[in-house]
């Protein structure tokens, strides 16, 4: 097997892996898109929505919202909170994602400049939003990558490519779901080799 | 309403780009070299871009109009109250 990068640009990433099959490589790109735990905003408590949004259009646009945290040391319990509290007092007043606040501060929304909703002069959002480590077979949101695939260009060889959403650098993102598999494939070899064991 | 957060297909997050995007077409430039110069390469996230049409502006002006209504109901409201009447009216 042979593992070689091609291409790095920011959030995007094309590797070639040789000496692999066609199913070996789906594997890969399915667990990438489906089974890679990610953090992302998962319950929205609407306390105060004065906004000309709906509350459900409002909480599906702050769970859309990438969260970036460190993929590697992710655990599946990790809960984090945030509070988003803006007033337009003066003026209309565009509301960033960037007013999301963490209340921990091991982590924080991964870009600053979403726009979620827009304010007239006296209107009001005040939420509360939790974050749960949850995979991309559940919802769009948990995903860690966009525009996953491959390409075969030999009988062995494939072209990967895809996109981190923003989470954490893209290689950390493949190192993690192939960390996935290998625990997987070990959970089995476990439950198989205790039921040759004591029968 | 709101530009999409994420791309509908592919999911990539291409609402960080949108400030820049709006303010340099609000320049007059091109969006195709807008878009290259992003580098947004893939045609699901550059016609997020393009077909976006954004009418929360619109819906904030019924607001501050329904505001200006309001008050001006509220204020002919109250120079319209009736004067106290003197005293108790006599049943006959």
């Amino acid at each position: 097997m042979n593992f070689e990068l091609i291409e790095k640009k920011g959030l995007y990433i094309k590797f070639k892996i040789s000496g692999i099959n066609p199913q070996l490589a789906n594997l890969i790109r399915r667990v990438l898109i489906a089974r890679t735990p990610t953090l992302a905003i998962d319950d929205v408590l609407i306390i105060d929505n004065t906004s000309v949004m709906y509350d459900e259009m409002l909480a599906h646009r702050i769970g859309l919202i990438p969260i970036k945290t460190d993929i590697l040391s992710l655990k599946e319990d990790t809960t984090v909170n945030f509070r988003l509290e803006v007033t337009a007092e003066k003026d209309d007043v565009m509301v960033y994602s960037g007013d999301l606040k963490s209340l921990d501060p091991n982590y924080k929304i991964a870009f600053e400049n979403i726009p979620i909703c827009k304010l007239a002069k006296g209107q009001r959002i005040f939420l509360e939003a939790i974050a749960r480590v949850k995979t991309g077979n559940i919802h769009a949101r948990f995903q860690p990558v966009a525009a996953c695939a491959y390409k075969q260009v030999n009988e062995d060889t494939f072209i990967f490519s895809f996109e981190s959403t923003g989470i954490d650098e893209p290689e950390k993102i493949l190192l993690k779901a192939i960390d996935v598999i290998i625990s997987t494939y070990n959970e089995i070899n476990k439950e198989l080799q205790n039921k040759i064991k004591h029968g | 309403m709101l530009v999409p957060v994420r791309c509908f297909t592919c999911g990539f997050p291409i609402s960080i780009y949108w400030e820049e995007y709006k303010s340099r077409l609000s320049k007059g430039e091109d969006p195709e070299s807008i878009l290259n110069s992003l580098n947004i390469t893939r045609y699901c996230c550059r016609r997020m871009f393009i077909s976006t049409f954004e009418y929360i502006d619109e819906l904030l002006q019924y607001v501050k109009v329904k505001e200006k209504v309001e008050t001006k109901l509220t204020h002919s409201f109250e120079t319209e109250v009736p004067k106290k009447r003197r005293g108790r009216r006599k049943i006959k």
